[in-house]
């Protein structure tokens, strides 16, 4: 225990040190949190004494929704690992057992103030169940609740870390979401009911049922369900975490990579493929896929309005924004040196990411294209193209300025972890404008739609040009900001 | 006028209050292979990223046959090779990815690019690590591919941070045969390394640099005539750190 407890010692200094020196935390965010905080505290206290009294009574409708909320920021260790700065595989070379090694891991993922402010806000999330008709049976059961959640979460981060194990939870993942999202969308207004029907048959469910159990018996039997959970869920952490630990990556065959997905040609070609290769390595770009993977099903059963195709261009290039935003993220220190030794300018390079960006995304779109042209026809699909080209310019015209700005570290399988709240919010709406543009225009004001359509691509497109020269000239200026934000 | 390949003229490099390198004036001519030594920390890596262009120079300048370095002057990154410090290597791509990019971007034609990477990755015993992947990749492979990056185009100048570390002797005398054989049709080769006796067989000139300072700077020849071996030199200026007695030790 006691090597343990050192460990953590200096896992704790060399967080903070890393988190300080890569000013993750800025001002803008500072007064965002401060905001958010505000919000909390006057919005969450409602809440809690509306799920309190509806506990009293025996309904567990928010009750429900908070528990949910809280077991999605449980997922929070998919992304925490970015920046922890001891991986637990550098751990193999002391003589610590693989259990010692473990509490490290978990001790480690503690120190983060996100999971700070995830325990804390799961510990007050769990108040509302005093009011409950078995109050302490409730909160049991809720602690039990948040610490299945929290072993899955890290079962997931290691699962992402083994190559084998990762190919298996991505198919697990498509098999679940696929339908499940087709589900939902095809509900359109109705997902929400959807969503909370589906609610009913996870184990969340069984934490206000022990709180609200008619009899002890009952009550029992939820709590006994909830320990069976939490007990499986630790063991799948235990052997997750020794998989992750002896999973080494291995040498695939370059014929089984489908890192090329497209030979981009001309001198840049090989910086796009790189670009390529390393994107294909986010789970964003995977969720992505997915989303439009579980859109295109609604169309089997019909037309859906053309608006959702738009809105789901939308969603996707938010989905992929730290692509273009962060486009040095996935770069080491010595990565970046090999750009400035290359023959090229700052434009060149950021061209080049740039380019595999709007590839990786365009891919991921080109899966709703066939279904959209069969029922919607080719003035949508069009539209759509319009709407995804005009995207493409707004996001890296921004994603470019952002990239060089305040760029902040990324890692492979794992979901982008950092970067300025501020800066993401006001990027996203900025990007999306228009986007949003093209709906409105299309929808409410298609009085000289091409023209308006056509001034706008030309807009977004003069802008990314701006943006492509400025940050490459920024790039080359900066580079050594830039390699000391990543290392 | 002699033809200088390198010139730094005045160069410093201060990180905050600390001074990497402090007036750094040295000329190399064309067509010899220069040795820089100095111990660790002394300042030699960051002399070699200031001569390339991957840092700014606080002060001075440095040249490249009589071009100035800067990050904007893209002719001059297509004149010189550089093997880093830390290989600037990309993780996540094998070993030939990275010849297979970087040929087009010095204006390679692929097949020219192929029929290169193919000959450098032979001469250095990696062909058949040619698809491991760098992340993968042992020091001394990715030193190797590091080197190859840096023949790829055939630069006017090299620029080589401790090529033989990690290297196994059978490349290593490859290595030396083919930096000889390159002077000899031209090429400028700027080295560190801390083997000294690899520099005194390969090196022309050398300089010693101590504290970001360069104390010694002569040719191997004028050594030799004194009655000396450039290990003497080096530690009549670098001295020899004391010995500790680790009795607990064995």
């Amino acid at each position: 225990m006691a090597g343990v407890r050192l460990i953590l010692k200096y896992q704790w200094k060399a967080y903070w040190r890393r988190f300080m020196r890569a000013g993750q935390l800025t001002q803008s965010d500072m007064l965002l949190l401060l905001l958010l905080g505000a919000l909390l505290i006057f919005k969450l206290p409602p809440v809690f004494r509306r799920a309190a009294r509806e506990l009293a009574i025996g309904q567990t409708v928010v009750m429900d929704q908070l528990l949910f909320a809280l077991a999605a920021a449980w997922l929070y260790p998919r992304i925490e690992i970015a920046i922890i700065s001891i991986n637990p595989k550098d751990l193999i070379r002391f003589p610590l057992t693989i259990n010692s090694m473990l509490l490290v891991r978990i001790g480690s993922f503690f120190i983060s103030p996100a999971a700070m402010i995830i325990t804390a806000g799961s510990l007050l999330g769990a108040l509302p169940l005093h009011a409950s008709p078995r109050p302490f049976i409730g909160i049991a059961a809720a602690i039990l609740f948040f610490v299945m959640a929290a072993s899955l979460g890290l079962s997931l981060s290691h699962m992402m870390s083994s190559a084998a194990l990762r190919i298996r939870l991505m198919i697990v993942t498509a098999i679940v979401i696929v339908p499940l999202g087709a589900v939902l969308f095809a509900g359109g207004r109705e997902a929400p009911r959807r969503l909370a029907s589906i609610v009913q048959f996870t184990p969340m469910r069984l934490v206000t049922s022990a709180a609200t159990a008619p009899n002890y018996r009952t009550a029992l039997l939820s709590l006994m369900a909830l320990t069976g959970c939490a007990a499986l869920a630790l063991l799948l952490l235990r052997w997750s975490f020794s998989r992750s630990l002896s999973d080494q990556e291995t040498n695939r065959p370059r014929s089984n990579r489908a890192a090329s997905l497209i030979r981009f040609p001309g001198r840049l070609g090989g910086l796009v493929r790189k670009e390529q290769d390393y994107f294909r390595k986010l789970p964003t770009v995977w969720i992505g896929l997915l989303v439009t993977l579980a859109y295109s099903q609604i169309f089997w059963f019909g037309a859906p309005h053309p608006v959702t195709f738009q809105a789901i261009i939308l969603i996707v290039f938010s989905i992929n924004m730290a692509l273009s935003t962060n486009s040095f993220g996935l770069d080491e220190p010595p990565e970046i040196n090999r750009y400035l030794l290359f023959p090229l300018r700052g434009r060149d390079i950021l061209l080049g990411k740039n380019l595999g960006f709007v590839i990786v995304v365009w891919l991921q779109l080109s899966v709703t294209l066939p279904f959209a042209f069969w029922r919607l026809g080719w003035r949508e699909v069009f539209i759509g193209l319009i709407e995804a080209a005009a995207l493409s310019f707004a996001y890296m015209g921004w994603g470019n300025m952002d990239s060089v700005s305040a760029p902040y570290k990324m890692r492979f399988y794992r979901d982008s972890g950092g970067g300025s709240i501020f800066d993401a919010l006001i990027g996203m709406t900025l990007c999306s404008l228009p986007g949003v543009a093209i709906i409105y225009l299309t929808r409410f004001n298609s009085e000289l739609l091409a023209v308006k359509i056509a001034s706008l691509l030309a807009l977004t497109a003069l802008v990314y040009l701006g943006s492509l020269h400025f940050a490459g000239r920024k790039f080359e200026r900066d580079r050594q900001k830039i390699i000391s934000r990543l290392s | 006028m002699e033809a200088w390949d390198i010139e730094a003229r005045g160069l410093t490099k201060k990180f905050g209050s600390f001074t990497a390198v402090r007036d750094l004036t040295l000329r190399v001519p064309r067509g010899v292979i220069f040795g820089f030594l100095g111990p660790n920390g002394s300042g030699k890596s960051t002399t070699v990223k200031l001569l390339t262009g991957l840092l700014t120079p606080t002060a001075g300048d440095a040249l490249i046959a009589g071009e100035p370095v800067t990050v904007e002057n893209v002719a001059i990154r297509r004149k010189i090779g550089v093997l880093p410090e830390d290989d600037a290597l990309f993780r996540a791509l094998t070993i030939w990815e990275h010849l297979e990019m970087s040929g087009p971007l010095y204006g390679l034609k692929r097949e020219e690019t192929e029929s290169r990477a193919t000959q450098l990755l032979r001469h250095l015993d990696l062909w058949q690590e040619r698809e491991t992947y760098v992340e993968q990749a042992s020091f001394g492979m990715r030193k190797k591919c590091a080197l190859a990056l840096a023949l790829l185009h055939n630069p006017r100048v090299l620029f080589l941070d401790e090529p033989f570390e990690g290297i196994d002797p059978g490349s290593s005398r490859n290595i030396k045969d083919m930096l000889l054989t390159l002077a000899q049709k031209g090429a400028t080769i700027f080295l560190t390394s801390h083997i000294l006796e690899v520099v005194e067989r390969l090196v022309g000139q050398y300089a010693i640099i101590i504290d970001g300072e360069i104390v010694c700077q002569q040719t191997v020849e004028e050594t030799i005539n004194a009655g000396r071996t450039l290990e003497d030199v080096y530690f009549q200026f670098a001295g020899r750190p004391a010995m500790e007695e680790l009795a607990w030790l064995g």
